[in-house]
């Protein structure tokens, strides 16, 4: 089981937001965020991608006239919307991985019909829809990746930073150590031993 | 009476990041002596000549001495240098910063240029590799090889604030100058500032495309790891007041807009009040001008009562951002008998800390000591696990696994070798230091399982740990190409040697077989 937390925060306008969070496309959680809000949820992972949803359900844009949006002379006074201010899996940050990908979002009804569909945002929920990201097993190692691993570039091996968790030439001298170390102890065992006792 | 033309020149391999702050200092001492001087940075200047910077790191393996300089690379370098024969020849005397043992090459090769091409000109070596030597009764250091062969007239030992005026008023006979008998300065907040006039500043390969130089905080260090040779150039401790240092760096920023620093120091927190003194008057500035400060260097984990409250939550605040941690080994017994003093609990609690307050942490370690047992390795491969989520989360950036032990000159660990019975493998002479044996394949009778083929197996293991569980090894590729070179020596000599026998080596009182 993996932990998953959200610290949230619900700004309301005729009622108080509502957090969807779908596991594997299945929702784990689906309730209104009042103000400062902290979400535990324990997923259970597969072995291949699974997928974190979090998003927002149930703002109104017109239909039947209601607005979840109050403004009076273009200045907005209320707007339902939740903001993510940390989500950590294993108490590892994944926000920055969540708003790597565009906020989808969910036409409502009442939208304009050439509503922009996706939008690059910063951990703010202004719209129906949801941020989504996609990790693996073993956890760390992923989210490593993901997070920190760039493409390797030639610089001082003093301060290569870039070549951090790239392990293919390591493996091969290591490879090469240990052959080394077998013919050892195949071959000079006994010379080992020699020497330790001279 | 016409005035002495002094030049100060740095040598590779430094680093090519920041300019080189003790010629930065010399400079500045020469001329508030009241003697003209410039600076030549040979260090960037051949990173430059070269065009590609692949060709200046390849040499790294030949400054530490793990493998021989090929012809070709050879040339190269004496070619470079000569085309600075104009420029030298201007100047009557040269001083020459040998940085440490990786400037040893280098430096004799410009010294045999200017004896043969620019012989009046008067040769002076100052800098920490002017005392770097071998183990064992006896070794010579370098300044003295290089005296004995005629290679340098003059050579200063310890710090050179003082030592070196004296050498401008031709006082020759005191101590520091041509002895290893150096007198260390008690007082650093009155020395001179490093002068980066002297300098190109644009010639530097900034990390970051930030300036960012160096800053002195202390010399010497409170902790006295076995295995470190630091108190053999500052055998005691001295620091700046926290007032004087954030001082320095505030300045740096209103006149130059610095706002990277990078430490020195063998322990930035080796004073915890004079550290936490810079800590609160930088994060005031910080605040105040939201400057942006950012700065790194070593520290020493602490156990947390050493340490005063939310002391991590100001460093932040003051810029703190990349410290670089002797942490040894995972085994808090071997990590004690290093003189280290503190556990892998203290460690944790630092990491929660760091975390915390978006500090990062660099570990640098040691592993095969002289006291490793099996159940300590094993403490050690326990780490990977452990932490690898400080690894997920940015707070551990890097990890240097070394190359295993191996013992240097002075230090606690070298006087240990009679009292372990440590003897060495003679696989022939050092390949950067030709004059004396390679001694990096040892062995111990109080612990001879551990022996060179065990070390190496263990730290074969623990590096693929560390991969398996994708911790950031840095250096890692050279550390394992060291490995191998110590594998193939080993392989070599055991394959060579026939009837093992120990032989004291009556010169340095080494025991070696052969």
């Amino acid at each position: 089981m993996i932990n998953l937390r959200i610290d949230a925060v619900g700004n309301f306008c005729n009622h108080w937001p509502t957090l969807v969070v779908h596991h594997n496309h299945d929702v784990i959680f689906n309730a209104q965020i009042e103000q400062q809000q902290t979400v535990q949820l324990l997923l259970e992972p597969n072995e291949q991608d699974n997928h974190i949803h979090i998003g927002m359900t149930g703002k109104m844009f017109g239909a039947d006239n209601i607005y979840d949006t109050k403004a009076i002379d273009g200045k907005i006074l209320q707007d339902l919307s939740i903001d993510l201010k940390k989500v950590t899996l294993e108490d590892v940050d994944i926000l920055d991985l969540l708003i790597r990908n565009d906020f989808q979002i969910q036409h409502t009804e009442g939208m304009a019909e050439d509503h922009v569909k996706t939008m690059q945002c910063q951990g703010e929920i202004c719209f129906n829809g949801h941020y989504f990201m996609t990790y693996r097993l073993p956890l760390y190692n992923y989210l490593t990746n993901a997070k920190w691993k760039v493409p390797s570039k030639n610089v001082s091996r003093h301060s290569n930073t870039t070549t951090r968790f790239h392990y293919e030439d390591h493996a091969k001298e290591l490879d090469e150590i240990e052959s080394i170390l077998d013919d050892i102890d195949t071959k000079f065992s006994d010379i080992r031993s020699k020497i330790r006792d001279s | 009476m016409t005035l002495i033309q002094n030049l100060v020149i740095s040598v590779p391999r430094l680093e090519i990041h920041r300019p080189p702050i003790s010629t930065a200092i010399v400079c500045n001492v020469i001329k508030q002596a009241g003697h003209p001087v410039e600076a030549l940075d040979l260090n960037i200047k051949f990173f430059n000549y070269l065009e590609d910077s692949e060709k200046f790191y390849d040499l790294d393996d030949v400054w530490a001495g793990e493998r021989p300089i090929t012809k070709e690379e050879k040339l190269s370098i004496e070619k470079f240098i000569s085309e600075y024969e104009t420029e030298i020849g201007k100047y009557d005397r040269v001083f020459i910063s040998v940085f440490g043992s990786w400037c040893h090459m280098f430096t004799e090769m410009v010294c045999k240029f200017i004896r043969k091409q620019l012989p009046n000109i008067e040769i002076v070596l100052g800098g920490q590799g002017v005392l770097t030597a071998t183990i064992g009764k006896n070794a010579k250091h370098f300044g003295q090889i290089m005296k004995d062969a005629g290679l340098c007239d003059t050579f200063i030992t310890g710090e050179g604030e003082k030592t070196i005026v004296e050498v401008l008023n031709k006082n020759l006979d005191v101590p520091g100058v041509n002895n290893v008998d150096f007198k260390q300065l008690n007082e650093l907040d009155n020395l001179p500032f490093p002068d980066y006039g002297f300098y190109h500043l644009d010639e530097y390969d900034y990390l970051n495309e930030e300036k960012e130089v160096f800053i002195v905080g202390s010399r010497g260090c409170v902790r006295r790891c076995t295995y470190c040779d630091v108190a053999r150039y500052w055998p005691n401790f001295r620091f700046r007041s926290g007032e004087n240092l954030a001082t320095e760096m505030i300045s740096h920023y209103e006149h130059h807009g610095i706002k990277r620093f990078y430490f020195t120091d063998s322990l930035i927190n080796g004073s915890i009040k004079a550290f936490h003194d810079m800590c609160n008057q930088l994060a005031e500035y910080n605040d105040k001008h939201n400057v942006g400060f950012k700065w790194g260097g070593q520290i020493i984990f602490r156990p947390p009562k050493q340490l005063p409250k939310d002391h991590y939550e100001l460093v932040a605040k003051a810029g703190g951002d990349l410290f670089l941690v002797g942490y040894e080994t995972g085994s808090d017994k071997v990590r004690w008998e290093m003189d280290k003093k503190f556990s892998n609990d203290d460690t944790e609690w630092q990491l929660e800390e760091f975390s915390k307050h978006g500090l990062h942490a660099m570990f640098l370690m040691v592993t095969g000591y002289l006291t490793e047992t099996i159940q300590d390795h094993h403490e050690t491969l326990k780490i990977f696990k452990r932490w690898q989520r400080f690894v997920a989360d940015g707070t551990i950036t890097q990890i240097d696994l070394g190359a295993t032990l191996y013992f240097l000159a002075d230090t606690p660990l070298a006087r240990m070798i009679d009292s372990h019975q440590v003897y060495f493998l003679d696989v022939g002479a050092d390949i950067e230091d030709k004059q004396n044996k390679n001694n990096r394949l040892w062995q111990s009778k109080t612990n001879p399982t551990l022996d060179v083929a065990e070390r190496l197996r263990r730290q074969i293991e623990i590096h693929r740990t560390a991969i398996k569980y994708n911790w950031p090894v840095s250096r890692g590729v050279n550390r394992v190409r060291t490995l191998k070179v110590m594998a193939k020596l080993y392989h070599d000599f055991l394959k060579n040697v026939q009837d093992p026998k120990m032989i004291e080596d009556a010169k340095t009182g080494l025991r070696w077989v052969s």
